[in-house]
């Protein structure tokens, strides 16, 4: 009893201690859920020029996650082409997602961690399901766990049942359902909101059935998606109607709001996007009227809450380690992601 | 197959009904073809132009041409110029151009070439090129467009084109600091009209003057420096080849750029031009990709400038449906008319056989030499300015492209500057016609069959599969290939091992070396005029008088001598059996040749299909021994086949367009003027055919002509009745 009672007591004065300094409460919802942390993996899968808008709206809602409190390293960003550097590129080295020109969407904080050819569809499933081979840099890796909530967003040119990949090869509907059922069946995520925005985009994730997944997408399969405007400067038509509509949602949300998921997904209504949004929520277990849509968007940084004291005073001394260069330096790996030495009754090969 | 070889096969339902009604049918046929072909003008008939290919993005981006008055300056400086120094000179102001070029920081070069012209007595022609390349400065020289302006001196008679000269410089100026090409632009200027692009394009692709020519190098399978009959070491100091492979020396290029995309030729006598005619025609008639035909008249719109495109006139939309069919449809027949020569008609055509997509913009006044437009006073008058904008927006789209162009439409005809007629339309006319001579063959077959079958039932056998076994073959020689020289080499040995089991009244052999033989002459007259011109050279006339009247001799000796042939070749007298399978296959010949020209070059072979169509079907094996009438109905017959023998219809249908051209002039005056036109006329087409590689000497005298004498030779021998 009484070590409960101490217990609670620390508990409490570290939750005043920190609604006091910030001012922020731990939301009820927050320290009930599974969710402790936030991924975001946005893909933008055509390339070419004439795809330019493709581009701008894929690097729109990487700086949105940003803003909203994603870290880079947490980001998978991917490019199949550079417009930035396209020789037809008038405003070399930026990219524009709206004509008034006001924000360059390429500025100097963006971490591509997959572009050009590497964006293909057997990396994307790879890096979804956590298959990569062993040599792939951290940046590169999906590194979520069953805690993780996840944004997937895809844009680029699709049809019924697919989503074409660098004018070559295409993912279909199933095997992208596939994909996300190894991840269940993995323990990568926790809750995913998967936004696609192509032509007949609702058709991609009609296939899905896994649970904890809530999907929406800028167009119903037979419907078009249609671009917003062209910057005439550039001569392209620079982005998208439905990912316009959910950056102008976006630049009003902040890490504190309260707005929720359903707000989001009536973002673009048919006399906006001139086409329908499809939205489906069986999979996903809670109301999205509930849902505030930093569960998606902001991130969770991990807190671990502790009742021994840390000595922080106590400076651990370097030790000067013994010099080996002639050795050859030992190679290094990751831990394995699951703790497989923690489980009992396994032979480690 | 059954229906070859079956001996019943006369008996069968369906045959009997041919034989009834194949003559209406033929007819049907021949009369559906024409009313298809009218019908395609309609507008439930054709369709609406469309862009295919996305990396265009057309007229999306704002114009910036600012270059309105160094256009202003540079033509100045250019008339003046010519009229300085280039006053009586044909010669191109090299100088002034390269200056200029050089002042707007191009990469600049010259180009020389050298025409050994192939007929009479070997003059030689040079010329000189101009061109900058433009080098895009942020990505590697791997593809290119070019804009060209070709020179003409002050003392030609067509229009000049120093304003279109002017514009590529002011384009060049404005366009040379920018930072959006990721493309290089070639600004060429070419002299000597065609002939220098020709130069051009064949020196950077890296054509040289040892080459053979064009067409010679496409179609045939014998590789340089395999063996060969070499005629020159037989008669030394005589070109046997007809000296066509150094006729034109391309010369090199000191500088090249990577792959050309596209190409557009400017010609503008002045900036106050009413309107634009978007000239689309190239060497055999072939067109470019209908994406930048679509490009260069929504651009055009675009930038207020008006355009036409022969009958189709932008600011000109029909006042009801009946007025805008007659327009789709002369629009439509011009454009077919134009095809049919093969000739060029602007140098973009050139560009199109080495697989770049060209067009030329021609700036027309009110009143034009290419023909007056309706209500062309009315409109606004262009400038420098409204040009450029054009100029620049139809670059900056095709600076877009990230491969050739691919995605539209390569056969087609334009029923008006928005509307066309996609292959797959105006096919099944052309279909129609050969199909009318198919049925004609095969209602011939089983004529021919059932008379054996009637005769000699004991040999039927044997002679059914003796006879279907070549024609068979044969058949399907000619719709695959298509080359007669191979299906002439192929026929030959097969009717050998026949020979057993053929007996007297049926002689493949004869039939094949008359066949073989015929084709023969045909490819001899085919490279006759080198011959002409020498005698001609030799008796002290032009080589044109030689050639024409040459051709006439050789054409009035072949209609004396061919009837003779069949009989020199054998003992007896050639059967009703054997002509009526030569007439079988003849007509399939016409037919195959018809429907492979056709696909090439629609109009040609739609006009052969058209004017030879008649002939064969009326065409059938004579009878000795008929009555009057028969004799009128073959009098006609003959007279009709005189008519359409190839010569004769080009010398006649010069004559009835020089005297819509001259009504005026007598009957006689108009004979001249036709016999003029048509030896003129000859005499292009053969070189054209030497120097560019136009087929239609080529195909009038190796695979028409020969067709013409089977004909011929059909109608002119009488044989006894089976």
């Amino acid at each position: 009893m009484y070590l409960t009672n101490t217990i609670y007591c620390v508990l409490l004065s570290i939750a005043a201690s920190l609604s006091f300094t910030y001012g922020i409460e731990i939301p009820e919802n927050f320290q009930k859920s599974n969710h402790s942390n936030n991924w975001a993996v946005l893909v933008d899968t055509s390339r070419f020029w004439f795809n330019y808008r493709h581009v701008a709206n894929v690097l729109s809602i990487y700086r949105s996650v940003k803003r909203l409190g994603i870290p880079d390293s947490q980001i998978i960003l991917m490019i199949s082409d550079d417009m930035a550097c396209n020789p037809r590129n008038p405003r070399p080295a930026t990219i524009f997602n709206n004509a008034h020109e006001q924000i360059n969407v390429y500025g100097d904080d963006v971490e591509v961690d997959y572009r050009g050819y590497e964006v293909s569809v057997e990396n994307f499933v790879r890096l979804l399901t956590g298959r990569v081979p062993p040599d792939t840099p951290r940046s590169k890796r999906l590194l979520t766990d069953e805690g993780s909530n996840i944004l997937i967003y895809l844009t680029g040119h699709g049809g019924d049942g697919f989503l074409k990949f660098q004018d070559s090869e295409e993912i279909t509907s199933q095997e992208l359902a596939d994909a996300l059922e190894q991840m269940w069946e993995k323990r990568r995520y926790n809750e995913i909101f998967f936004i696609i925005d192509t032509c007949q985009a609702s058709s991609m994730y009609e296939k899905f059935y896994s649970p904890n997944i809530l999907a929406t997408a800028s167009s119903l399969v037979g419907e078009d998606s249609l671009s917003h405007h062209v910057d005439s400067a550039i001569g392209v038509y620079i982005i998208d109607r439905y990912t316009y509509y959910v950056l102008e949602f976006l630049e009003n949300v902040h890490p504190n709001s309260k707005r929720s998921m359903s707000e989001f997904l009536a973002v673009c209504p048919k006399s906006a996007c001139l086409s329908t949004v499809g939205v489906r929520k069986d999979l996903f277990k809670r109301d999205p009227d509930k849902v505030p849509i930093t569960d998606f968007f902001g991130s969770v940084r991990p807190v671990i809450i502790t009742t021994d004291p840390i000595d922080i005073l106590d400076i651990p001394k370097r030790k000067k380690k013994p010099e080996n260069k002639t050795k050859v330096s030992e190679k290094r790996e990751y831990l394995p992601q699951f703790p497989m030495h923690l489980v009992q009754n396994t032979k480690t090969g | 197959m059954g229906l070859l070889s079956d001996p019943d096969v006369g008996s069968v339902k369906w045959v009997k009904i041919l034989k009834k009604v194949h003559g209406p049918l033929c007819f049907l046929c021949y009369v559906g073809a024409l009313v298809w072909f009218v019908m395609l003008g309609n507008k439930e008939f054709n369709n609406e132009t469309y862009f295919s290919e996305n990396a265009l993005l057309p007229g999306l981006v704002t114009n910036e041409f600012n270059g309105e008055n160094a256009a202003k300056q540079f033509y100045s400086e250019l008339l003046l110029e010519m009229e300085d120094k280039y006053e009586d000179l044909d010669d191109m102001p090299v100088p002034w151009l390269v200056g200029k070029m050089s002042q707007l920081h191009l990469e600049v070069y010259t180009h020389n070439f050298t025409l050994n012209y192939p007929m009479g007595q070997g003059q030689v022609f040079q010329g000189t090129n101009v061109y900058g390349i433009l080098r895009a400065p942020r990505t590697s020289s791997l593809e290119a467009l070019v804009v060209t302006a070709p020179y003409r001196a002050l003392s030609t008679h067509q229009k000049g084109t120093a304003a279109g000269i002017a514009l590529m410089l002011a384009f060049a100026k404005f366009a040379r600091p920018q930072k959006y090409w990721a493309k290089d632009i070639i600004f060429l200027v070419t002299e000597h009209e065609q002939l220098g692009m020709q130069a051009w394009l064949e020196a950077y692709h890296g054509l040289q003057s040892d080459a053979e020519t064009f067409h010679t190098s496409l179609g045939s399978f014998w590789k340089p420096g395999s063996p060969s009959l070499d005629f020159g070491s037989y008669f030394p100091g005589f070109g046997w080849e007809g000296d066509h492979k150094k006729c034109l020396n391309p010369g090199k290029l000191k500088g090249r750029s990577g792959s050309i995309q596209a190409a557009i030729n400017l010609e503008f006598s002045t900036p106050k031009i009413k309107y634009i005619e978007v000239k689309i025609e190239g060497l055999n008639g072939q067109l470019p990709n209908l994406d930048l035909v679509n490009l260069v008249h929504k651009l055009c719109l675009k930038s207020g400038i008006h355009h036409s495109y022969r009958n189709s006139y932008s600011w000109m939309r029909g006042r009801n449906k009946m007025d805008e069919w007659t327009n789709s449809f002369r629009t439509m027949f011009d454009m077919v008319l134009s095809q049919i020569d093969g000739v060029p008609d602007g140098n973009h055509g050139l560009f199109h056989r080495f697989g770049i997509e060209a067009v030329t913009l021609e700036g027309r006044d009110a009143q034009d030499p290419g023909g007056a437009a309706p209500r062309a006073h009315a409109l606004s008058t262009a400038n420098f300015y409204r040009l450029g904008v054009a100029l620049e927006s139809i670059l900056r789209s095709l600076n877009n492209l990230l491969e050739r162009f691919h995605q539209s439409y390569f056969f087609y005809l334009l029923a008006a500057t928005h509307r066309f007629i996609s292959i797959g339309q105006y096919m099944p006319s052309l279909c129609l016609l050969c199909v009318a001579m198919l049925i004609r063959a095969l209602s011939l077959w089983v004529t021919t069959i059932q008379q054996d079958g009637d005769e000699e039932t004991d040999k039927q056998e044997s002679k059914k599969t003796s006879k279907h076994k070549p024609e068979k073959e044969k058949d399907s020689d000619t719709e695959e290939l298509g080359d007669q020289k191979v299906e002439e080499v192929k026929k030959v040995p097969k009717p050998k091992g026949k020979k057993k089991v053929d007996d007297l009244s049926m002689s493949v052999v004869n039939i094949g070396a008359n066949y073989l033989l015929v084709h023969l002459i045909g490819y001899a007259v085919m490279n006759s005029p080198f011959i002409l011109s020498y005698i001609g050279n030799y008796f002290d006339k032009p080589s044109e008088f030689a050639v024409y009247h040459g051709l006439l001799a050789i054409s009035v000796f072949l209609t004396i001598v061919t009837p003779v042939m069949p009989r020199v070749l054998r003992k007896g007298r050639i059967t009703y059996e054997e002509l009526s399978l030569v007439n079988i296959l003849v007509l399939i010949e016409l037919s195959t040749v018809c429907l492979s020209v056709g696909m090439n070059n629609f109009s040609l072979g739609f006009v052969i299909a058209v004017v030879y169509t008649p002939l064969a079907l009326m065409c059938s094996v004579v009878v000795s021994g008929g009555g009057k009438k028969s004799a009128f109905y073959l009098m006609i017959k003959r007279i009709v086949c005189l008519l359409v023998h190839p010569l004769v219809a080009v010398s006649l249908s010069m004559i009835v367009y020089s005297s819509f051209l001259f009504p005026e002039e007598g009957f006689l005056g108009m004979l001249g003027r036709g016999s003029d036109a048509a030896m003129q006329a000859t005499m292009f087409s053969i070189v054209d055919s030497m120097i560019y590689g136009n087929w239609l000497f080529n195909l009038s005298t190796a695979v028409i002509l020969p067709i013409w004498i089977i004909f011929w030779q059909i109608l002119s021998i009488k044989v006894n009745a089976p």
